[in-house]
């Protein structure tokens, strides 16, 4: 296990660094400087502007000094606001996210999971064909309509709920339901195929042969191996919901890490952007690696797999 | 006590009569259809594309208003009998929007599945058959490119490349191969230890005959599924891009451009939002059934 662990976390770092040489070649490669767009700047001032951000220096240096300010996590200043840094950016909207994301992860993995299993086990029954439809349905529609729809209907038409902004638990509401809401149709439907799966495996039988109560075989026998493939997929549900986040958090006009990330792509801050997407990538990648673990842990299968 | 031949009758050979095939030869694809056909759900599902696709292709040719035409003072107007969808904010027949929209929207999902279907298929398939040392050096890269989010980088992407129809399809099918090359390996090295495959080497078959004769034909109802699959979510993420600015750029519309930019006057005129939404969702809904009859209908453990 301990060696399991070890090669996650190499592969892990390795993949850090990939994410970080990528995306910083990826935005050097963009024509233009990030003072291009501005009104045309005197030679003389752009150079000093250049030398102030060291981008004078040669491309190799640049890149090895933003090696090493990333691993000392300094993301480096805003182009386009003077005295912010990426690091404000994201140690004042993250706690907001966090809330948010955490909330609809939680409330699709609570509702989902037994919504799923309830469906496999009262197959085509009426909650099946009901949260099935509904799952369709919302997997099928994008995301801003669902937000849209919900902030007009119950937020302007019956004032149920604050429409937008952040503060009071009310206003969680409305973002909460429409970011966990193609995660919570995405874990259902999950769940509900990886249990229906289970159900014809030879092991099933045997523990009803054996004669061990219905309720014993379900909890014990079915469930803790559905299971598998939801805890796997822990790292692309949180990069679903971080990427909902995005334009949830627009649409709510909620202070936190994602709507940043959108207003600094359009408005062209290219340092935010760059910062943000590292900040992203090693979020996920974190989740990716606690998810492999969780795997390995309760599955045994992948670990010896793996190992060998 | 001896026993006369004549005591004994031939008995009618009925070997013959067991090995006759009573019922029709059927060939994989029509037995493919005849289930396919079964399933209502899907038989609707590639219904609606159809009609989908044919109003998206030959729609424009039947009106006389033009996706960038604004007539004067017929703007926000709700639907009618001379507008059937309404028009837009800058009086454009929304009809004719949807319909180019939905070229331009239909065209990113067949590129991004035609580019999956190029390179994932290539990639796996060559992963898969020379195994070993390359094989695990190919897979350790797409482990690499999936822990990295992915929809980030087309957005990146986007930026880098200026907003417009060659970014998104060139964001959308770098990013979106992993999965079919995934799929493809795994097909490949469970097929290539079976017994035709050996029987087509000793026979001497070339490599590029092995992949495309052999190999390729066997793994294609994993390959069709996730082309399905797959489409949906390349409108997505062309809608996905339109929202945040991404997408193409006016007078051109997408199906996402027209969802975004009636998500912005919904309070008022809300069929501006709902319109083009639901083009979405039915398509989608299409897909997704089109493929999970497809699924049903490919897999030969099911055959009945």
């Amino acid at each position: 296990m301990a060696r399991y662990i070890l090669q996650r976390v190499i592969t892990m770092l390795v993949v850090a660094w990939v994410v970080v040489t990528l995306t910083f070649f990826m935005m050097k490669a963009l024509p233009g400087g990030p003072f291009a767009s501005e009104k045309k700047l005197p030679e003389a001032i752009l150079k000093n502007i250049e030398r102030r951000y060291k981008l004078d220096r040669p491309l190799m240096e640049q890149y090895f000094d933003y090696l090493k300010n990333v691993v000392k996590w300094d993301l480096g200043p805003s182009f386009k606001y003077e005295g912010r840094t990426v690091n404000d950016v994201i140690n004042k909207g993250f706690s907001v996210s966090a809330k948010l994301g955490g909330l609809s992860i939680l409330i699709s993995l609570v509702l989902g999971v037994p919504i799923g299993v309830i469906g496999a086990m009262r197959h085509n029954g009426l909650l099946d064909r009901v949260t099935s439809g509904l799952a369709i349905l919302t997997a099928a529609a994008p995301s801003f309509v669902i937000a849209g729809l919900l902030q007009y209907y119950l937020g302007f038409k019956l004032k149920w709920f604050p429409p937008a902004t952040w503060g009071t638990t009310k206003h969680y509401v409305l973002p909460t339901i429409a970011l966990c809401s193609f995660s919570l149709a995405w874990l259902i439907k999950l769940t509900r195929s990886s249990m229906l799966e289970v159900t014809n495996q030879d092991y099933v039988r045997t523990a009803r042969a054996k004669g061990i109560p219905e309720f014993w075989v379900v909890y014990r026998h079915m469930i803790k191996n559905a299971l598998v493939p939801v805890i796997a997929s822990l790292a692309p549900l949180t990069a679903g919901i971080l990427v909902g986040s995005f334009i949830i958090e627009f649409i709510f006009a909620i202070p936190g890490v994602g709507r940043e990330f959108v207003v600094s792509i359009t408005n062209r801050d290219y340092t935010v952007t760059l910062g943000m997407t590292v900040f992203y990538g090693f979020l996920l990648t974190g989740f990716t690696l606690v998810g492999d673990i969780l795997t390995a842990l309760v599955d045994p299968r992948v670990r010896l797999d793996k190992e060998g | 006590m001896a026993i006369s031949d004549s005591r004994f009758a031939p008995l009618p050979n009925r070997q013959a009569a067991a090995e006759r095939i009573t019922t029709p030869p059927i060939s994989f694809a029509a037995d493919a259809w005849r289930r396919f056909k079964a399933n209502p759900a899907a038989l609707a599902g590639l219904v609606i594309l159809v009609l989908i696709a044919l109003a998206a292709f030959v729609g424009p040719y039947f009106t006389e208003y033009s996706y960038s035409d604004q007539i004067r003072g017929m703007n926000n107007k709700p639907p009618s009998a001379e507008h059937w969808f309404g028009t837009d904010p800058l009086g454009r027949d929304m009809l004719v929007r949807i319909f180019i929209g939905g070229r331009i929207s239909l065209a990113v999902a067949v590129f991004a599945g035609l580019l999956q279907l190029v390179v994932g298929v290539a990639y796996g398939a060559v992963a898969g058959l020379r195994g070993g040392r390359v094989d695990n050096f190919m897979m350790r890269i797409v482990d690499i490119l999936d822990t990295i989010p992915l929809t980030i980088y087309v957005i990146l992407l986007a930026v880098l490349l200026k907003p417009g129809l060659t970014s998104i399809f060139i964001a959308i099918g770098v990013v979106y191969w992993t999965g079919m090359a995934r799929l493809v390996r795994a097909s490949v090295l469970a097929l290539k230890e079976q017994e035709f495959m050996l029987a087509a080497r000793a026979l001497g078959a070339s490599r590029s005959r092995l992949v495309f004769r052999h190999l390729v034909p066997n793994a294609m109802a994993p390959i069709i599924v996730e082309l399905t699959f797959s489409v949906p979510r390349a409108i997505f993420t062309e809608s996905f891009l339109s929202f945040i600015g991404l997408g193409v750029s006016a007078p051109m519309a997408s199906w996402g451009v027209l969802a975004s930019d009636g998500f912005a006057v919904m309070r008022s005129y809300l069929w501006e939002l709902a319109i083009p939404a639901a083009a979405i969702v039915m398509t989608t809904i299409a897909f997704n059934f089109v493929g999970d009859g497809l699924r049903d209908a490919l897999d030969p453990k099911l055959r009945r």
